[in-house]
């Protein structure tokens, strides 16, 4: 060992170091991703597409022959939330038009939530289990941009897109330790952050952080992206209070959320590519 | 073929294999979670190769393979797998190689040295920001990981051994 550092050591620490500091750097001067992972991402995108549809395909096989009862038991249970939600939406429609009306009264500004959206595919999910991430099929070409949220086909917040490039991009999930987000309690309206919490990772779960003594956060209440600052779009469900927890330091509170699906079943995604929203 | 071609030649079987490997992981696994844990290969790869070559050999392929896992997978810092892996090849090829025998105990614990570089070095860059109570969840992870991917030894060994055969030094 001693001889093979006499010789070949500091070639190869300069090698590595060399490589290091050169993926680093193009990564920092890179708004969307370096021109070498964009390459990476072009040439292994065909092989990523072609395992997922195969794998998905074999998954959709496999859950064919699930058992019926489980079926037959889920499908009820929808039953009843339809007629629970169409009930809701009677009562929301006389909401919204007396709302309307009021608006008019006061002579207020009409609400608007416009959403441009691009429809991509899951081509891949996380390959390690120290982040939460899905790699999408589309990129510059669509349009997406870093920063851009991403949302399942029922409106959910799944996450933000970190990298982009030229037909591919990489969501973090809201569980993933490096994302942190405004939200607000929609019920109170009081303001706190969503983030990414590593021991709750793991569960699938995140972490509604910097609530005041004040707050009255319920569990089951849900909570949305607050659009303050005006990174993100605000109203999207990230999840509901599953419970509340004391910090190690016995003061601050947290709340412990559910996201409102499993990142590992999504295979469809839409990326809010612009927004305008007039409250 | 003189020494060239012939390291030129083995090293696009390494390389074949591992495309082959990693696609075949993903065609059959999936997003598949056993115990929580995602089934990562590329440390089991390199680790096995670098078990099978000589320091120097086992370095380069360290870099490369690091750079390009750097280049495709979302890592905390840019440089984690260059970092990683090259370290790893160089404990392997210098120290592992010198307590035990080429063979299938030797690449198990390559494996188990490389996922505790790799998962060192995620857990140097995560503790900052998710604290020290992120400490005992970090090691139930590594231990759960490093466990299941050893067991993607199973079709990884054979697979590069038999390339290693072909090619002897």
């Amino acid at each position: 060992m001693k001889e093979f550092f006499r010789q070949h050591g500091l070639r190869i620490l300069a090698v590595a170091a060399a490589v290091a500091v050169a993926l680093s750097l193009l990564t920092y001067f890179s708004s969307t991703s370096s021109v070498l992972e964009n390459i990476a991402g072009v040439l292994t995108y065909p092989f990523r597409a072609a395992a997922t549809a195969v794998s998905d395909w074999a998954a959709d096989k496999r859950q064919y022959y699930e058992d019926t009862t489980t079926l037959k038991e889920e499908n009820a249970a929808l039953k009843k939330e339809i007629a629970d939600l169409r009930a809701q939406q009677r009562q929301a429609q006389a909401d919204s038009e007396e709302n309307k009306l009021l608006r008019e009264l006061l002579k207020l500004q009409q609400q608007r939530r416009d959403f441009t959206f691009v429809s991509t595919a899951v081509l891949a999910h996380s390959e390690s289990s120290w982040t939460s991430s899905l790699s999408l099929n589309h990129g510059t070409d669509q349009d997406i941009a870093v920063g851009d949220c991403v949302v399942s086909a029922e409106g959910y917040l799944v996450g933000v897109i970190s990298e982009v490039g030229l037909n591919w991009s990489t969501v973090l999930t809201v569980i993933d330790t490096d994302t942190e987000l405004g939200a607000r309690i929609f019920r109170t309206g009081e303001v706190a952050v969503a983030e990414g919490d590593f021991a709750l990772m793991g569960q699938g779960k995140l972490k509604l952080s910097y609530l005041t003594s004040d707050d009255e956060v319920l569990i089951g209440d849900q909570i949305v992206t607050s659009g303050l600052g005006g990174y993100y779009p605000s109203g999207l469900v990230i999840g509901s209070v599953e419970s509340l927890q004391t910090g190690d330091d016995g003061l601050a509170r947290y709340a412990v959320l559910a996201p409102m699906m499993d990142f590992a079943a999504l295979t469809e995604v839409f990326v809010i590519t612009d927004y305008d929203i007039v409250d | 073929m003189n020494l060239t071609q012939t390291t030129a030649l083995k090293w696009t079987f390494y390389a074949l294999a591992a495309a082959a490997l990693l696609f075949l992981r993903r065609l059959f696994l999936g997003s598949m979670t056993f115990f929580g844990v995602i089934p990562f290969l590329p440390p089991v790869i390199l680790a096995v190769m670098a078990s099978f070559e000589l320091p120097r050999s086992s370095v380069i392929a360290g870099i490369v393979f690091g750079a390009l896992c750097d280049l495709v997978l979302p890592a905390p810092f840019p440089c984690l797998y260059t970092v990683a892996f090259t370290l790893a090849a160089l404990l392997i090829s210098t120290v592992v190689s010198s307590l035990l025998q080429q063979g299938f105990a030797r690449a198990l614990l390559s494996t188990v040295l490389t996922f505790l570089l790799v998962d060192l070095l995620q857990a140097f860059a995560l503790l900052p920001r998710s604290g020290l109570a992120a400490i005992l969840p970090m090691l139930s992870l590594f231990a759960r990981e490093t466990a299941l991917s050893c067991l993607l030894l199973l079709p990884v060994y054979p697979a590069l051994r038999a390339i290693r055969r072909i090619f002897p030094d």
